[in-house]
């Protein structure tokens, strides 16, 4: 494996500018991870260019490995070289090793120059400039070279790369260098296609570039990161838990779909959640809300965007999250009903007959606390959607193996079909580990009322009974999966 | 000034476009074809969602955990840049994240269980990872033939 170190004189100053550096490649200094089977390819990484050179042990100069051309066989200088990534070159002289691995051939040669950026010239390279050149004693003897850079460069404030070119006639001897040393400052990118550093366009200065930045303008603010990726997911739901029902999954029926907004430093600073409620399919007064699992009430700092009507079981703290909870716990709404008004007859959006209501969007904003070490991240969050059964505040109905908030009146579990087994980790699933709720990842059609969800989705009872390796792709509106004559489409 | 494709060229191309047509068409219907099968073979037939009978590990999610780890590389200025994970289109962007390129690091994603590839980017260094594993591992090492 390959190294390169850059060793930096220790001035106070950070001033990237007036750190005076000496870039090197030794063909030692590797790094143990990542591993990699090609050790070049880690100082490719790092901007070191290599055309027809390769690394080898074999009659290595210094430590394990050095660089190798091919056989020298051609007085094309460029036939093999060596480029070093683009730097600012300081004063002081280039020092390199370098000899032939074996003592044939005509003539053989090692030539330095210098390549000026170029803006518009192919990978920003302009006219190499040659300024040495060391002939060759056909022997194997190790050459310390020292050059000086050349005074049009030194200390120029303008990055060039230093370039080894390699060439020769007659036998097969390679021309083999370590132990490179480069005055100057390192000026290359290695994650913009090894360019020169340059200034990034970052109008609020957090360190993010405007063009990845969804907040230019907010320093408080970088990313979106959205569930799902792209559209809405669906949610829903039965809610005659702990009872088994008729399986048509649209007693409540909601669209999801949230943003977690992360800073410069990849902390969440607030979530944005957009909850869509299509469907009632149920006389009950559902509430619906989402537990943060993990994440305790005092990482929120404020709520907004709920739709309450009223319900006593209410009781929600400052920042918008539920008392007596220990995680925090969003209600969304507490009546589904008042959300989305039936237009007449038994429920909402799910009997064509009845009309159709258009589909209510609550939208939430939820902050969260920046007090540094008190941050959250995109991986702290496990969303934990669930029911509050028609206003019965201790009746939760979740996801399968959601875990109930603290206000879930535990009594419920293992009643009538529920087959919860808390110090199993199994909630919310049948003997036949059947769900009450179900989520999907995209936003689909959900049944008319009474019509059992597998008469609809076709495929759905071979991907369950399966364990999910057959027909991942059920939901999706594919010939053969759907039968849309039991699916609210409006 | 127009120049007439030659006859060669163009039959090579369509045969080329027909062969890779035939190819995803083809692994289409294999994946079909697997699922009737086993359907057939596998699973019991069941007239209403209540006969139905998962395992007790049966996950009823559409989305599956992935974790992605990132190693850093050690370089020689501090380089800091964004981190993107999208689909293989580029288009669905699902997750962004700014990182140092010395920095390892690790993240959870919620990916839908169809996902079996994703591009990653850190600004012009992009690779193409599988999935499929539960598993991502990304370094910035872009291999090249000696």
């Amino acid at each position: 494996m390959k190294k390169l170190i850059i060793l930096f004189s220790l001035f106070a100053s950070l001033n990237l500018q007036s750190i005076a550096q000496t870039l090197t490649l030794t063909c030692e200094n590797y790094a143990s991870s990542p591993s990699t089977s090609n050790n070049r390819n880690y100082d490719i990484a790092n901007c070191w260019g290599f055309g027809g050179v390769s690394y080898t042990s074999s009659n290595k100069i210094d430590g394990n490995y050095s660089t190798q051309s091919g056989s020298a066989t051609n007085l094309n200088p460029t036939s093999f070289w060596l480029k070093s990534p683009w730097i600012k070159p300081g004063s002081g002289n280039i020092k390199l090793k370098t000899k032939l691995n074996s003592g044939n051939g005509t003539s053989r040669f090692l030539r330095l120059a210098y390549i000026p950026y170029d803006a518009n010239a192919s990978y920003k390279e302009g006219t190499r400039v040659d300024f040495f050149t060391h002939t060759f004693t056909i022997s194997t003897s190790v050459v310390e070279i020292s050059e000086a850079i050349p005074s049009a460069i030194a200390n120029s404030g303008q990055p060039f790369k230093i370039m080894a070119l390699m060439y020769g006639s007659g036998g097969n001897s390679r021309i083999m260098t370590d132990s490179w040393e480069i005055p100057g400052t390192y000026w290359a990118d290695p994650s913009n296609s090894c360019y020169p550093l340059a200034l990034i366009a970052d109008a609020d200065s957090d360190g993010v570039a405007d063009e990845d930045d969804g907040y230019p303008n907010d320093a408080t603010k970088a990313y979106n990161n959205y569930f799902p990726a792209a559209g809405f997911g669906t949610l829903m739901f039965e809610d005659l838990w702990p009872a088994t029902g008729d399986y048509d999954f649209n007693d409540l029926v909601l669209d999801y779909r949230y943003n977690l907004v992360t800073n410069a430093n990849n902390k969440v600073v607030e979530m944005d959640a957009s909850v869509v409620t299509r469907a009632i399919g149920a006389s009950f007064r559902n509430g619906f809300a989402f537990q943060m699992n993990g994440i305790a009430p005092n990482k929120i700092v404020s709520t907004t965007g709920p739709k309450y009507h009223g319900a006593s079981w209410l009781n929600n703290a400052a920042n918008g999250t539920e008392n007596g909870q220990t995680y925090a716990n969003i209600i969304v709404f507490d009546d589904a009903q008042k959300v989305l008004p039936s237009p007449g007859g038994s429920g909402t959006n799910v009997i064509p007959a009845n009309g159709r209501v258009a589909p209510d969007t609550t939208n939430l904003v939820i902050t969260f606390v920046t007090t540094s070490g008190q941050e959250l991240q995109v991986s702290d969050f496990d969303l934990n959607p669930y029911i509050i059964v028609n206003q019965i505040r201790g009746k939760e109905v979740h996801l399968p193996n959601g875990v109930p908030s603290t206000l879930h009146n535990a009594d419920w579990f293992g009643t009538f079909q529920d087959d919860s087994k808390p110090n199993e980790g199994k909630y919310y699933k049948t003997k036949n580990n059947l769900p009450w709720a179900l989520s999907i990842d995209s936003s689909i059609p959900y049944t008319h009322t009474t019509n059992d969800l597998i008469d609809a989705y076709l495929k759905f009872s071979d991907w369950a009974q399966s364990n999910g390796t057959l027909y991942t792709d059920w939901y999706e509106n594919k010939p053969g999966y759907r039968d849309t004559n039991k699916l609210f489409i409006p | 000034m127009k120049y007439k494709t030659p006859n060669i060229m163009k039959n090579t191309v369509l045969v080329g476009l027909l062969a890779i047509g035939m190819m995803a068409s083809c692994k289409k219907d294999l994946i079909e074809k697997f699922n009737e099968d086993h359907a057939t073979s596998q699973t019991t037939k069941v007239s209403s969602f209540n006969q139905i009978k998962a395992s007790e590990t049966f996950d009823w999610s559409t989305t599956k955990k992935v974790t992605l780890n990132v190693t850093g590389l050690k370089t020689m200025v501090p380089i800091k840049n964004t981190l993107k994970v999208t689909d293989v289109d580029g288009k669905t962007v699902y997750h962004s994240a700014n990182l140092a390129m010395d920095e390892s690091v690790n993240f959870q994603l919620d990916l839908p269980t169809s996902v079996a590839e994703v591009i990653i980017n850190f600004g012009s260094i992009s690779k193409k990872l599988s999935t499929t594993s539960g598993k991502i591992e990304f370094d910035y090492i872009v291999e090249v033939a000696e």
